[in-house]
């Protein structure tokens, strides 16, 4: 099967959502499937046309063409979009994404009439409404099908638009368990880890806040930060000034297989983020056995499950995060039990095989190889 | 034939010798394959129109009087005249009401019909001619921006060994 995958951010971009677009892409592609990926630039300087692997890469600059007054380069961008379609003839159009760039697939539709499959797992998209007169509700009224990587993100785009609910699927986002072994957390001395893309969503601040309430009280207790972003330099300028930038490192950009041995390092890992609509750093801790403590917000309570492979907190508070790891280090044979059953779980939840299935009989079911789903 | 807009503060009457012009000071617009693709550059709202409402627009956008679209409109697409001096007033008014054109004043400059009656038939059905709206543009844009200086990263993929 032709499979146009669209997604803005793609391999070399890194976070939890392009790991898993590249592990399905690969693991797809063993199958049988033919793909061809439609990304954006995104500001780093990448050739327009790559490869990964096997699989042609096109990567277009969308954001820069939908700046108002670039009408040139739109109706550049959407030119190619169109010889792309027509020359790749894809059966399936699957946009992993629920962004800007999706107008360019609205609006090149009839280039070449394919099935259009749409995986929503961005909450930041959701939240500027628009109403029916918007790129988000065209998108997910046109799809032939929807899938939802939580349930919590099933329940947000339903509420906006109601009228979808006979088309959709929760897929629960998966992770490849890593390969690095698993041993039990040490506490001694006491680690944090927080993993993701250092932007103010995430609530690294958060953490330092709550880790500046530790220090006095667990000697030698260190947190890592792990990862790059916008606020990577306010986030350290932060920590000297609440006083703990002697223990706290700034681990930076890290490779995606070197993740596995750093979150292994941690006694907890902390997912202090504002927002999520899945977890995947949650998820990743599971899989490695570590017990977490998060926000009890979107997608994390889903895979957190409170006060049994981790610990659920009210958003946004630094002390009720620093109770919690606090419990965890106050008992590490309480919080190595939780991260045990936290990787029970996510074998049996959160199967990479299965997501992976889901999707391969997803494609089958939208371009008729499978009888039970009507393409529009 | 007059059309009311729905202006609150001044309402405005749509006749067919009524005439617009394209607000060039707020609007970018380019007809790409008949699709009408407009942007409001004050607001980064994005439409876009395709078959009968791209020719609509076209033909507005031009200055042709409504009257002449309508005919226009029913020589190319085949259909009553009564669809087609709904449909473009409709249209009209919507796209008035976005400040995408302006109700023009005077006389229309003359036109050569002729030419694009040249165009002949219209290849696909007339359907009733919709603008697409796309309110959401500039905040997704302001939402999920490019990242400038980050670094070009040396990932090759997970277990792909440059293969994926």
């Amino acid at each position: 099967m032709k499979v146009l995958y669209w997604a803005d951010g793609f391999w070399p971009h890194i976070g939890g959502i392009e790991v898993r677009a590249a592990n399905l892409l690969g693991d797809l592609s063993a199958r049988g499937h033919e793909y061809t990926v439609v990304a954006a630039h995104l500001g780093l300087d990448l050739p327009d046309v790559d490869r990964f692997g096997d699989i042609p890469v096109h990567r277009f600059h969308f954001w820069e063409a939908l700046q108002p007054g670039k009408l040139e380069l739109f109706a550049e961008v959407r030119r190619e979009i169109v010889a792309l379609k027509r020359s790749f003839q894809p059966d399936l159009v699957h946009a992993d994404l629920l962004g800007p760039s999706l107008l360019f697939h609205l609006l090149t539709r009839n280039a070449h009439r394919s099935a259009f499959l749409l995986t929503v797992q961005q909450h930041g998209s959701l939240t500027v409404g628009g109403g029916t007169d918007s790129v988000l509700y065209r998108a997910l009224e046109a799809a032939d099908w929807v899938t939802f990587c939580s349930k919590f993100m099933r329940d947000e785009t339903l509420r906006l638009v109601p009228d979808i609910p006979a088309r959709n699927t929760l897929i629960p986002n998966a992770i490849k368990v890593p390969e690095a072994s698993v041993a039990a957390p040490s506490f001694a001395p006491p680690r944090l880890v927080c993993v993701g893309r250092m932007d103010r969503r995430k609530g690294f601040d958060i953490a330092l806040k709550a880790f500046s309430r530790l220090i006095d009280r667990y000697s030698g207790i260190r947190l890592a930060l792990v990862g790059d972003g916008p606020v990577l330099a306010e986030l350290k300028s932060f920590a000297v000034e609440l006083g703990v930038a002697g223990s706290v490192d700034f681990a930076g950009w890290v490779s995606p297989e070197n993740v596995p041995a750093l979150m292994s390092e941690a006694s907890v890992v902390v997912v202090p983020s504002r927002l999520e609509a899945f977890g995947l750093t949650a998820l990743e801790a599971a899989f490695l056995a570590r017990p977490v403590v998060a926000f009890a917000v979107g997608g994390l309570t889903e895979v957190v499950e409170d006060g049994r492979t981790g610990y659920l907190v009210p958003p946004d508070s630094d002390m009720r995060l620093a109770e919690a790891i606090a419990r965890m280090l106050d008992d590490p044979a309480a919080a190595t039990k939780m991260g045990a059953e936290a990787r029970s779980l996510a074998i049996r939840q959160f199967s990479w095989q299965r997501h992976v299935d889901s999707y391969d009989d997803l494609y089958a079911r939208l371009c008729g190889e499978k009888a039970d789903v009507t393409v529009r | 034939m007059t059309f009311t807009l729905g202006f609150v503060e001044r309402k405005q009457m749509l006749r067919s010798d009524s005439w617009l012009v394209f607000n060039e000071e707020e609007v970018a617009a380019k007809v790409m394959d008949g699709e009408a693709i407009i942007i409001n550059l004050e607001s980064g709202m994005y439409y876009s129109m395709d078959g009968a409402g791209a020719d609509i627009w076209s033909l507005l956008s031009e200055g042709i009087t409504l009257g002449q679209v309508q005919t226009a409109i029913t020589s190319r697409y085949g259909v009553s005249a009564e669809d087609a001096a709904h449909d473009v007033e409709r249209l009209a008014a919507q796209l008035i009401e976005e400040r995408l054109l302006r109700l023009a004043e005077g006389a229309p400059k003359p036109i050569d019909m002729a030419a694009w009656a040249n165009g002949g038939p219209a290849t696909q059905p007339y359907s009733t001619p919709e603008l697409n709206a796309y309110r959401d543009m500039a905040d997704l844009l302001a939402l999920d921006p490019p990242m400038p200086g980050l670094r070009a990263t040396p990932w090759q993929g997970p277990e792909t060994d440059g293969n994926a």
